[in-house]
């Protein structure tokens, strides 16, 4: 099936449905990059949930339709990206999930790994770099090297995934969460995440200045004031930036 | 008992700085977080105590951060000219503008400070929280987070140097959502050490300030300081950069005492022996 792209709410989103075998395609990550580039132009969508369907699996492709091209990184939003996670999620999926998604939801049967290390015979070890941030060291290594995966339990307890619902539940949920950030000033909501995407390669005198910048753009705009004053008085907050 | 705002007390080696706001939320103003960078900065000048703990005062709430009605009240609002003056001159800033980076976010503290949290812990004292506490217990009703998204103002968060301390996506959970976390997902992502009974926790942070007020203040020092200075520096430069501190410990004449069969050889008896020396 092919995978569907829509807008509801200010929330952009993409579902993968479930399938056997390896669904992540060449054809299915261009269209996931496109739809990532026009959700980071759309100045009304303000969210997007990578929704896993039923049964869905993300995996690296042993056909070598991915592997024999050169990986490239799929973009990377300026707006947050929540994802839905159930099934197996390994090799190519897990570096997908690591590298452009911000918040995640895993169902319970959700599973993460590499797949057997001696299947990975054109691995691009560059790739599984990227999930250095994602998770401890010590885990990575071991899904690395003993080809092992991590349940989703074990997914939480390392800090991949925020949460672990029944499987049913994480379409709902991750939705709602994304639903909630679309009500967030967006001119705030893009500032934490540059200020925490840069944060690693920033000295600490350098993260100063830089989250001082963006306060002070942030300040600049609409919706600060907006925001004290719903809050001062007692309401809702209506916010007009972008 | 003094009604101090930003109230420091010391008892031997242990220095309990409280957060006291103007209701038991404990907000903190402008001024307040003045005094609370100044108070930072007296620990680390080697004249204060060995260890500090920072809470809040009472025991319902560290504190909610940044006190908005009053701000929102009291403050002219700046004009964009205003604005970019503050970030651009901060030390000429005015209070209505804002923290700015000469405040409270413009240092670490590399005196070590455990911080003991009930209640809410949130925007600007969470920050305060994750810059200056090395060790953290948490009572049960204890919860974290920035509202400062809600209220559209972002960037803020990247003061707390959150990033070196939890996985990325609870980061993110909590600079992206505004949403809280509660004390249990805390110590699930190793934001803090403990959890229990809030009616146990300042007792038990009071243990662990004890403990570390038992280890040599340069020891705990060259750690904290090693730490902030290598974090994002190749290996090689951070092992150098160790290798020279551990010298250094290593010349203090306290040194190895208490280790059987060593013999300080080295006598610096004639230069300065206490690092509480002015």
């Amino acid at each position: 099936m092919l995978p569907t792209s829509e807008s509801v709410e200010r929330v952009a989103t993409f579902t993968i449905e479930g399938g056997s075998g390896d669904i992540l395609t060449s054809n299915l990550l261009a269209d996931l990059n496109q739809a990532l580039i026009e959700f980071d132009g759309n100045p009304e969508l303000r969210a997007f949930a990578l929704l896993g369907a039923s049964g869905s699996s993300y995996s690296s492709s042993t056909s070598d339709e991915v592997s024999a091209r050169r990986w490239r990184p799929l973009h990377r939003p300026a707006k947050p990206v929540i994802a839905a996670l159930r099934g197996e999620c390994r090799g190519l999926g897990l570096v997908v999930i690591g590298s452009v998604t911000d918040i995640r939801v895993a169902g319970e049967g959700a599973r993460f790994g590499f797949g057997p290390p001696r299947l990975r015979v054109n691995a691009n070890w560059a790739t599984a770099s990227r999930l250095h941030s994602q998770l401890p060291h010590t885990t990575l290594m071991h899904l690395l090297l003993t080809g092992e995966s991590i349940d989703a339990r074990e997914a939480l307890r390392t800090g991949l995934v925020n949460r672990v619902v029944p499987d049913d539940d994480a379409l709902p949920t991750a939705l709602a969460i994304a639903r909630s950030i679309a009500e967030i000033a967006p001119a705030a909501v893009r500032a934490d995440k540059l200020g925490m995407v840069e944060a690693p390669y920033l000295s600490f005198d350098d993260a100063l200045f830089f989250g001082s910048a963006l306060a002070t753009l942030n300040r600049l705009g609409p919706d600060m004031k907006e925001g004290v004053a719903a809050f001062v008085e007692k309401r809702k907050p209506r916010f007009k930036g972008m | 008992m003094s009604l101090v705002p930003i109230d420091y007390e010391v008892r031997g080696h242990v220095a309990t700085i409280r957060i006291r706001g103007y209701n038991d939320h404990n907000p903190i103003t402008q001024q307040m977080y003045l005094d609370l960078h100044e108070r930072l900065s007296a620990l680390d000048s080697g004249q204060g105590a060995r260890v500090a703990i920072l809470r809040g005062s009472g025991d319902r709430h560290f504190s909610v951060g940044g006190d908005l009605k009053k701000h929102q009240a009291q403050a002219e609002p700046l004009t964009t000219a205003g604005h970019l003056s503050a970030f651009w001159f901060p030390d000429r800033a005015v209070p209505a503008a804002g923290l700015n980076r000469v405040t409270l976010f413009s240092r670490r503290t590399v005196t070590p400070i455990v911080a003991a949290i009930q209640g809410y812990c949130l925007g600007g004292a969470f920050i305060t929280m994750c810059l200056h506490s090395s060790l953290r217990i948490a009572g049960e009703s204890a919860r974290f987070g920035f509202a400062e998204s809600r209220l559209g103002l972002g960037g803020v968060s990247l003061s707390s140097r959150l990033g070196d301390q939890v996985p990325y996506a609870a980061l993110m959970w909590l600079v992206a959502s505004g949403e809280f976390i509660n004390a249990q997902d805390a110590l699930r992502i190793g934001l803090v050490n403990e959890v229990m009974p809030d009616d146990q926790v300042f007792a038990r942070a009071e243990e662990v300030a004890a403990m570390v007020s038992q280890v040599p203040p340069l020891t705990v020092r060259a750690e904290k300081e090693a730490l902030f200075h290598t974090q994002r520096v190749n290996f090689q430069s951070a092992m150098a950069l160790g290798n020279i501190l551990e010298v250094l410990n290593l010349l203090h004449p306290a040194a190895l005492e208490g280790f059987p069969g060593v013999t300080n050889a080295v006598d610096m008896s004639s230069t300065a022996t206490d690092s509480r020396e002015a």
